[in-house]
């Protein structure tokens, strides 16, 4: 009510003066205009460039780039091509896969932890070290485990009698060996978000429920998972939107292999650039990609996130 | 609560005043910004005066060579009061690095390192100065099949000076061969026999006949062309002036079929081999053949420090079937001095410094660059110390550049990738070459070599 208040209040300022100078009658659009010029410089242009970079043909030529207009040819090449339709396919399913064990184990941590008596604040320090280590590293410190001759699972698996495992040349593993050094890395970040959302939740529907006998599913699923729910379907959101963007861990651990079954979308891209320079074809890719994910995301949020999507009142 | 909200006159001055200190310190800002724009060409233009004054060099390389070299690099420095800027980078980061730098004629480097397949792309494209022109003169010293690489197109002028004799060769464990008596291997239907034996009888002690690269692009390229040129076929219709790709043909077809049996012959997890890996598993003694082996490699395999096989590893040609021709296949590196270059005639003096013999040795028995010249190729006491540098001379002689075009890079994105899906079981060998031939026939279309 008080903000109510105060808003009709601000909304009562005094009308500027004819009289008064320019840039006090265009104060507004003063005070908003180094947002909009940065917006403009670092979100339209790229884009826009993007744009008109999947309209050409580009190639570097001496002192300058020559592009000519070849209109929708760049588009209508990226649908055609299989590579893209398979690094699209490895995107989605990649980018769900890892979302939902994420978020699953993320929050399996977070009720446990906030659990605890004690150690509360050791065990979150603990698991924030994945979250600062940059992902290249945690690539090569991956490679390395994963070595078929010297590397610490193949040791542990022949120390309990069992042969090895060809992690990240095998077909049918190497896909779950990257995506377990993506879940490793990132579960801590959910686990942190979901975490600051449980010890934030009022106690009184918790009090409520033991007074009335609940047990401890029951009440998870009928008061803790509808109060949560909120920062649940943000995280997936970002985890989602994140790690479909997956590419440093591809690069260094596998280049995409075996064979090209794991090349992202953002990994194509990438090869599509270097060592083909082929500008307009990339940007092409690129602007689809980025269009994709928007698509994605505005529909989530007006959809999946609409009843929590407005202000409260 | 009314004094926060409410708009007063004192509100008012406030705003104003806090107004006029912002557009007082935008002008200021605006004004600095004027005045470092001014400012900016002077401050260019005093290191440009600087450079021509021989004070500074700035080269570009990939990180390995520049660890191995920086100590050399730094002596000449010293020894001519100048400042050295040894930028390092990555293999695809040079090659971006370079790329843009060099067709724009940037001036951001004075000496550039580059591998063989970039020279139609940067020589051709005439990105780099003519050296020869600069008053450079040939020296006979070099192995003339690598001198050649600088020279493109044939007969242009020089425009690199190699200074990383790499080339490929054919390598077998001596010990190995005898043990199971068998020949060493002139055809790839040899090759497959001896490594279908080797594997048979090794299996058990980790030894395998065979090695080879399997990850996309660049690796599985590399460790498939030998085989196709050995079965007489090859990625397009004329190395020197490619155009029709030739990768539907049944030489290329045989030459996969043999190149996935030997992927099977080979240590499980050929799917993710790379380059260092095809050294461990030689000098750690897994292998007992690889016709992907490099100089960089040969230098492990005789390092007694880290090597399970010192004096158990001969080198040679690469096989080729009856009436193919072994082709050896160079990835030399090469200096160059960019268009742009603000310094041309000290970045001059620095490469032929570098390039000169007692440089070249020094490189080679100090550093591990293998060198690009006859005599210390030849020369006793770097023999005695590697053996294997007749072999490698050898091997030069026979040197077959890659295709030499500039799409080349971008041909072997497309065919190293489908090598790859064949050997991982992701395409059928038919399909991948086909496929392959198709992309890289529709790449040389848009880039205008070819007409649809």
């Amino acid at each position: 009510m008080a903000i109510r208040i105060r808003a009709q209040e601000a909304a009562r300022v005094r009308p500027v003066s004819a009289r008064a100078p320019w840039w006090e009658r265009n104060l507004a659009w003063l005070l908003v205009a180094p947002a909009i010029a940065m917006f403009a410089l670092f979100a339209i242009y790229p884009t826009a460039s993007a744009l008109l970079f999947s309209l050409s043909r580009a190639r570097l030529i001496r002192g300058s780039l020559e592009r000519t207009y070849i209109g929708l040819d760049n588009f209508r090449r990226a649908f055609e091509d299989p590579l893209v339709r398979q690094s699209a396919a490895f995107t989605i399913k990649w980018s769900l896969s890892v979302t939902a064990m994420e978020v699953l184990l993320g929050l399996l941590i977070a009720l446990l932890v906030s659990q605890l008596a004690r150690g509360r604040g050791l065990i979150t320090s603990l698991l924030i070290i994945p979250i600062i280590m940059p992902p290249v590293s945690v690539a090569v410190a991956w490679r390395f485990m994963y070595d078929p001759a010297f590397g610490i699972f193949n040791y542990l698996l022949n120390l309990v009698g069992l042969g090895d495992v060809y992690w990240l040349s095998d077909p049918d593993v190497a896909t779950y060996a990257l995506m377990a050094v993506d879940v490793w890395q990132t579960t801590p970040f959910v686990f942190l978000l979901l975490y600051a959302g449980l010890i934030s939740l009022p106690r009184d529907p918790y009090e409520a429920a033991a007074i009335d006998g609940a047990s401890p599913w029951f009440t998870f699923r009928t008061v803790t998972l509808p109060l949560l729910k909120p920062v649940l379907l943000v995280v997936i959101l970002l985890r989602v939107i994140d790690s479909a963007r997956i590419f440093d861990k591809i690069l260094v651990m596998t280049r995409g292999g075996p064979g090209s079954q794991n090349y992202s979308m953002t990994y194509t891209i990438y090869q599509e650039f270097i060592p083909k320079f082929d500008f307009g074809y990339t940007a092409a890719l690129s602007f689809l990609f980025q269009l994709s994910l928007v698509i994605v995301a505005t529909i989530y949020v007006r959809r999946v996130m609409a009843d929590y999507s407005a202000p409260a009142e | 609560m009314d004094n926060d909200t409410k708009p007063t006159e004192a509100n008012l001055i406030n705003r104003r005043e806090l107004l006029r200190s912002t557009a007082v310190a935008s002008a200021a800002l605006v004004t600095a910004g004027a005045s470092s724009a001014a400012a900016a060409p002077s401050r260019r233009g005093a290191p440009a005066i600087l450079r021509r004054q021989g004070g500074k060099l700035v080269v570009a390389m990939q990180n390995a060579d520049q660890q191995a070299a920086q100590p050399l690099i730094d002596e000449y420095a010293e020894a001519n009061g100048i400042e050295i800027e040894v930028q390092g980078f990555p293999f695809e980061g040079l090659l971006e690095r370079l790329t843009i730098n060099l067709t724009q004629a940037t001036g951001a480097y004075d000496v550039v390192s580059m591998d063989d397949p970039w020279m139609p792309q940067f020589a051709g494209g005439e990105f780099l100065m003519n050296l020869e022109e600069l008053g450079y003169e040939r020296d006979p010293d070099f192995v003339p099949e690598l001198l050649a690489l600088g020279d493109f197109p044939p007969g242009s002028g020089l425009r690199g000076i190699p200074w990383v004799g790499n080339v490929q060769v054919f390598a077998w464990r001596t010990d190995v061969l005898e043990e199971l008596g068998l020949e060493v291997p002139q055809t790839w239907d040899d090759v497959l026999n001896a490594a279908a034996a080797i594997t048979e009888a090794k299996k058990s002690e980790d030894l395998y006949g065979f090695g080879l690269r399997g990850v996309a692009g660049n690796p599985a390229a590399t460790s498939f062309l030998p085989i196709l040129r050995g079965h007489g076929g090859d990625l397009f219709d004329d190395n020197n002036d490619p155009k029709e790709p030739t990768l539907d043909t049944p030489e290329a077809q045989e030459a996969l079929r043999k190149h996935l049996e030997l992927a099977k012959l080979a240590p499980p997890g050929v799917e993710n081999v790379q380059h260092a890996d095809m050294g461990t598993n030689m000098y750690s003694g897994r292998i007992a053949m690889a016709a992907d082996i490099w100089p960089d490699l040969l230098l492990q395999i005789w390092d007694p420090d880290i090597s399970q096989v010192v004096g158990k590893v001969a080198i040679g040609p690469e096989p080729a079937q009856t009436g193919a021709e072994s082709k050896n296949m160079t990835g030399n590196w090469l200096l160059g001095i960019p268009e742009g270059s603000q310094n041309p005639e000290q970045a001059l003096d620095f490469i032929v410094w570098l390039t000169a013999p007692e440089q070249q040795k020094r490189l080679l028995l100090d550093n591990n660059i293998p060198a690009t010249r006859t005599s210390v190729l030849t020369d006793q006491e770097a023999v005695e110390k590697l053996p294997f540098l007749p072999g490698l001379l050898e091997a030069a002689r026979k040197a077959v550049p890659r295709p030499r075009t500039p799409h080349y890079n971008a041909a072997e994105a497309i065919y190293g990738r489908y090598i790859a899906e064949a050997i991982a079981g992701q395409t059928s060998p038919e399909d991948a070459l086909t496929n392959a031939n198709k992309e890289i026939r529709d790449l040389m279309v848009r880039e205008g070599v070819l007409e649809d």
